[in-house]
This record gives structure tokens, sequence and C-alpha cells, in this order.
């Protein structure tokens, strides 16, 4: 019967707390046969035992003394066994000493006076040691369900502090309340917009309960009872059903149903369920609202993108198709009308802004594609400056005024990169550089080797980024807003950057802008991994 | 003019398109047929011939890529074919499955009628070695001879592979893969740092620079281009 602490936590928790119960529901002998019977026996042969150590000690001891031994038998039981049978060790105890040790012995007579006031005083005193020895006992059993309880209520709190979502905060309740409780747990979660009950858990896994749960669960919520134990037992018999409401607002049902098909447990057990239970429901709450701030959070900035892009496609495709319309037109109705040099205006206006609308669509199709994750990198090796002189034809085309200054040392490591994609993500960088820095100075791009790393340097003496938008100009759509604000002189897509960020993602590389390097424009530098190529040299000869 | 009075075949299902080509060759005094699909365009070659074939791989009726082959089955005329850009893998393809060149679209007419220029100067029949010189440079094929500023220049043999390969098919795009076949065989197809490393050294012995071609140009993802014009 001893309580050692054992590491087994349902022994730990549920031990103690059924002793705790049998001491309440029990003092006055409603314990079940078996252990009172045990107890009886136990305490039977501690008083047995007491009789044979008293006839051992008599010839050293007188028999006032010998009642010290038996009141230590009786605190021996009290502290090990109810109150009732505390009280049958003291009144067996008060008789062994009567019968064995005091004149006339083997008779429950007693012939001095003297001895009649040891004998009552000794029953009187072992009545109250062991009236004492047992509540103390007592006491150390319910701190140790306290603690027990505490424990439980402690895990579960840590454990629903790193829940990130409602199903975890419902696996870490149902665990802790089928532990702790060793009950038969349902928890049903209310659905917001339905209202109703769903998103069942059980423990143990079986789908039989949850039907019989939700019935409970369901006459529970219909009648808005409070935790009326009585009322609860009449209507759903088997099953103990405790709301999980946080602020007013009901979020679900907890369901127990115990062994013993009792309509709910002991008071500080159900104290400990409530504790779980209101635990359980400010977890959910929370998980909740983070679920709708970041639901909202991914709205507002899908909502935002959604608009940059209406804008974005409006204007980028809009003004140059409205050029184009209208200097076609204007060739073919007034074409008689127009000088020469006049013609050759407007159809290398119609020219350029085609190769404008190219270059969006371009991107936007890029942009998808790299959006959509579907980009499938086929790699080959290919030289920095073979690259450089793919794209600077391409690039003078477009801005002839900016000159390149290409610093490629002749022994930079080869890229094992998609040709094409790293080619357009140099060139839609130095696209922006040029578009930016003063026609008369140069747009430089260097490249090193640095610590198993390709780093590829542009840099620009332009106006420069303020530090606080140096993360922002890499996100799409972005210099839409800013064009807008200040100058429609240097149209772009704001999405030459977010591309040139993809394409080097999916290389495995970064991205950054930085200022320029005496502080005047802006340096964007692009990281790639170095691979080192096979071994294996080309056959010469 | 180049060739004046040449035929060009359009095959592309944009009247648009056609429409455009068509005044703008015929500018430049080309003569000019056009068909608007696969079939038709297959069987205009087949009656009334032409000296060079432009071909959208975009058609509606057969894909272009399956014009381009029944076309190869029975003809050796020229062909130009019309892609849209991100689709290096196309251009190889149709490239090995025997287009001459590949343009871009949208495209510029003045970038286009340089690629028509290359193609029609070279005939497949004129098996003639070709020689190049441009008073830096001096490439002979049939004597397998190369100057630099009168300067013989050594070349090594996958070198002069590469460097014949290319100049033979001056001004127009030699893919990768069938550099590397024709280089290393066919099992060193996907060994593209072979081909850098080749490609590198022979600029140096050229006095080319890779970042501003003069004679070898790379065109990312596809292949190479001698772009030398003599």
């Amino acid at each position: 019967m001893q309580n050692s602490m054992k590491p087994d936590r349902t022994t730990q928790t549920d031990a103690p707390r059924a002793e705790a119960q049998r001491e309440r529901d029990g003092s006055i002998g409603v314990a079940s046969g078996a252990t009172a019977m045990a107890e009886l026996a136990y305490a039977t042969a501690v008083t047995a035992l007491a009789v044979i150590f008293s006839a051992l000690a008599e010839r050293s001891l007188g028999f006032t003394d010998l009642s010290l031994v038996f009141i230590t038998a009786v605190l021996f039981v009290a502290v090990r066994t109810r109150m009732s049978i505390a009280v049958y060790a003291a009144v067996l105890c008060f008789l062994a000493y009567n019968f064995f040790f005091i004149h006339p012995r083997y008779t429950f007579y007693i012939a001095a006076g003297r001895s009649v006031a040891t004998v009552v005083m000794f029953l009187v005193a072992a009545l109250i040691c062991g009236r004492l020895a047992n509540r103390l006992r007592t006491q150390v059993i319910l701190l140790r369900a306290a603690h027990a309880h505490t424990e439980a209520l402690h895990t579960l709190g840590q454990q629903l502090a790193t829940a990130a979502d409602e199903g975890e905060v419902f696996r870490a309740g149902l665990g802790a309340l089928r532990q702790a409780m060793g009950a038969e747990v349902v928890i049903l979660s209310m659905d917001d917009a339905t209202a109703t009950l769903v998103n069942v858990a059980s423990a143990p896994d079986d789908p039989d309960l949850e039907p019989d749960a939700r019935a409970a669960a369901e006459w529970r919520l219909l009648h808005g009872q409070t935790a009326d134990r009585g009322t609860d037992a009449r209507h759903s018999p088997s099953w103990w059903c405790l709301p999980l409401s946080a602020g007013g607002r009901s979020l679900g049902m907890v369901c127990l149903r115990f062994s013993d098909r009792r309509a709910a447990p002991s008071p500080d057990l159900t104290n400990l369920a409530q504790a779980m239970v209101h635990a359980m429901a400010g977890a959910s709450a929370r998980t909740r609202l983070v679920t709708q701030l970041e639901l909202a959070r991914v709205q507002g900035e899908t909502e935002r993108l959604r608009a940059a892009l209406l804008s974005s496609v409006s204007h980028d495709l809009r003004s140059p198709l409205a050029t184009i319309v209208g200097s076609a037109e204007s060739l073919s109705v007034y074409r008689d009308k127009l000088s020469r040099e006049d013609q050759a205006v407007l159809a290398e206006n119609i020219l350029i802004e085609g190769q404008r609308l190219d270059r969006y669509i371009q991107n936007l199709l890029d942009m998808t594609r790299l959006g959509h994750g579907t980009l499938t990198i086929h790699r080959e090796w290919v030289g920095l400056d073979e690259l450089c002189g793919a794209l600077l034809p391409r690039l003078r085309r477009l801005c002839p005024p900016t000159e390149i200054e290409l610093q490629i040392p002749a022994d930079l490591p080869l890229l094992y990169v998609n040709p094409a994609l790293i080619e357009q993500a140099l060139f839609n960088v130095l696209e922006n550089a040029a578009k930016f820095s003063p026609s008369d100075q140069p747009v430089t791009l260097s490249a090193a080797r640095c610590d198993g790393e390709l780093q590829i340097r542009i840099s620009d003496r332009g106006p420069g980024v303020p530090e606080e938008e140096r993360q922002r100009i890499f996100d799409m759509f972005y210099s839409v807003g800013r064009g807008d604000r200040e100058n429609r002189a240097k149209p772009g897509t704001g999405l030459g950057l977010a591309i040139c960020q993809g394409i080097v993602a999916a290389h495995g590389g970064r991205v950054v802008a930085l200022p320029g390097d005496d502080g005047q424009g802006t340096m964007i530098l692009i990281t790639l991994p170095v691979i080192d190529p096979p071994t294996d040299q080309p056959r010469e000869e | 003019m180049e060739s004046p009075g040449a035929r060009v075949l359009v095959i592309d299902d944009e009247p648009q398109i056609r429409r455009f080509l068509s005044i703008s060759l015929s500018a430049q005094g080309y003569e000019v047929n056009e068909a608007a699909s696969g079939r038709e365009g297959l069987r205009m070659l087949a009656t009334q011939g032409a000296d060079l074939v432009i071909l959208d791989l975009g058609l509606p009726d057969m894909d272009g890529q399956q014009t381009l082959r029944e076309l190869r089955a029975w003809s050796s005329v020229p062909v130009i074919v019309l892609s849209v850009r991100a689709s290096e893998a196309e251009k190889v393809a149709a490239l090995d499955a025997g287009a001459n060149d590949y343009v871009t679209k949208p495209f510029g007419v003045q970038e286009f009628s340089a690629r028509l220029r290359a193609l029609l100067r070279v005939k497949p029949e004129s098996e003639q070695p070709t020689v190049f010189e441009d008073g830096h440079l001096q490439i002979d094929l049939g004597r397998r001879v190369v100057r630099r500023d009168g300067e013989p220049v050594t070349l090594s043999r996958k070198e002069w592979a590469l460097l014949s390969l290319l100049v033979s098919h001056a001004g127009r795009v030699v893919t990768q893969p069938h550099l590397l076949r024709e280089l290393w065989g066919p099992t060193h197809e996907d060994d593209t740092h072979y081909l850098r490393i080749l490609v590198a050294k022979l600029r140096t012995k050229l006095g080319d620079d890779a970042t501003a071609p003069r004679y070898i140009q790379t065109e990312s993802g596809v292949g190479l281009r001698f772009i030398g014009e003599s």
C-alpha cells in the first residue's frame, strides 16, 4: 500500500488521488471488502508483533513503558491505513495490552485503580495519535495528488504554448486528459461557419466513441447547462461534457467517460479537468487568432500584388500601345501631309514602343514561370565573359548612351548555370543600373571568387536606394509605385529585379542591394555558388 | 544586294507577319511566296521551289518541327526558323533537325536580313573551301592556315576542327550538342565544359574577346556563331 514515487506518470498521478478519494469517501468504512480485510489483517499483525515485542521486553521495562510499544504500533498502522483501521488498531492494542500485561494477566479484568487510569489514558492517547497520524497521511497524499496535478497541468501548458495550430492543441489536450483522468476522451471542435461540432479527436482512437459523445455534447450545448453534474447525469449518463470556450465564445466541447461509468469525478479531478480544458481553450483561441491573422496578411499581400499587377498591366501595356496605335494611325491616315522626317519619327516610335512592349511581356512570362516553381534549370558550363558578350549587344540597343565597364578576371571559374536565365538576370540588373545612372558615368560589372562563391557586383552612379527600401526593390512591381510618384521618364515594370532574384535563387544564389563603393549610387551583389567542373579534361589531339 | 531575285518562301500562319516580311523582303529585291500552313508550304516548295524557306515553328495544322523533318526528307534548301524566346531547347531541336538558323520573335528586320544574306551566300552545293579575311585575321579552310596580323597561328587539332566547323557555317549558329558530337563523339554531348575550355583557348589565339566578340559569338543556351563579316 506504500505509495512510492514511481517514474510511471500514470501511477504517479492516479494512485494517490484514488487513495485520497477513498480516504474521503470511505473513512467510515465504505472501502472495498478486499482492501478492508487486508488492512484489518495488517493492523492485527502489527498488534501481534507489539505483543511479542512487549513479552520479550517485559523484563527490562515496566508495564507502563510497554504502553509506548503499543502506541508506536497504533502510529504505525495509522500512517499507513485509513482512520477506521487506526481506531480498530487502537482498540485492539488496548485490549491486548490489558489482556496480556495488566494484572491479573490473561483477563480483561483490571485489579489496581492505577492500572485503570493507565489503560484508559493509553486508549485516549492511542486514539488521538491514530487520528493525528492519519490526518498527516491524508495531507501528504493530497499534497502528492496536487503536485501531480500541477505537474500534469504544467506539462500540458508547455505543450500548448508551442502548439502551432488547433490540431496540435487538441492532440496535446487529448493526451494530457487521457493520462490524468484515465478516461475515454473525445474533443469536438466548433466550426465557426456552420456553428456545429466537428473535427473530432478521440483517445483511445475509436470511431465508435464519437457519435455517442457528440450526442451528449450537442445535448449539453443545446441546454446550455453550467457544470451541473446532476442534470448532465440524467440526460447523458455516461459522458461528462466540459465546454471549450474562450472570451465568451464557444470553441468546442470536451467529453469524458470514466471506466466505472461515473457521471463525473471527484471535485479535485473536476478542478484538474476544468483547468486543463481552460488551458486548451486559451491555446485554441490563440491558434485560431494566429491563423486568422496569417490569412488576413496573405489576403492583404495578394490584394496588394493584384492591385500592383493591374496598375502595371494597365499602365505598362497601354502606354506603348497608345503610342503604337497613335503613330501607326497617323502614318496611315496623314501620310501625304507628313514630312519625311515626321514619318521617320513616327515609325521610330512604333519600333521603340513595340520593343518595350516585348520586354514587358517577356518579364511577365518570366515572372509567371518563376512564380509557379515549374522552372526546371537545365544547367551547362559557361563563362561569365561569354554571357556578357551575349547580353551587351542587347543592352546597347536599349540604352545606347550608357557605357558598361567589365572587370572579369581571366582565371574566373566557369559557371554551371542555365546560361539564358543567368544572362537575363544580369541583363535586368544592368538595364536597371543603366536606367538610373547618369549617362556620362559608366556602370561597372566586376566579378571575383570569394570563399567558394562567385560574387558579381554591378555598380551604378545613380541616386542610390535608401536603406529602408533596399530589400523592397526586389519585390514584384515595386518600382511601379515609385515610378508613378517620381519619374515617368524612366519607365519600368518593377519586375526586372524580382525576376533576377527569382533566377538567382533558383540557382542556389542570392542577390542584395548595397550602397555604392563611396556611398554614391547602388551596388547589386549577386552571389552564386561555385561548382568545380569535372576533373576529366577534354581529349586534346 | 547579295542575291537579287532570290526566291524566299515564307511559311507562317500570321497574315500580318507574312505581309510585313513580304513588303520588307520585296523592298530588298527578293521574290517572296507566302504559305499559311505547313502543308501548303511543303506543296509550294515542291511545285515552285525556293532558294530559302522561312518557317514558323508554331503552325496550326502541323508542328513546325514536323514540317521541318518532312521538308528535310527531300530538300536541302536553307531554312530559317522563327521561334519565341525562352525556348532554347526548341531552337536547338530545330537546328539539329536541319534548320540552318533561327530568329527569335519579335525580330528586327535588319538582323533578319543579315541572317538571310548569310544563308544565301553559303550555297550548300558550293563545297569549295571558304577563305575568311578581315584585315587582322586570315583563315583559309582549304589550306588549313590561320594568320593573325600576318603571323601564322598554331592551332591544336581540336581547335582547328572547332574553327573550321564555325567558319564553314559563318553567320549561322552551330548548336552546342552538334559541336560536342562532332568534336568528341556522341557520348560527350553533355560535357559542355570541354567546349568552354576549347573556345576560351581558341579565342585567345585568335585575339578575340568573349565579352565583346569579333569572331566567335556565344548564343546562350544554343551554341556558337562565327560572326566575322568578310
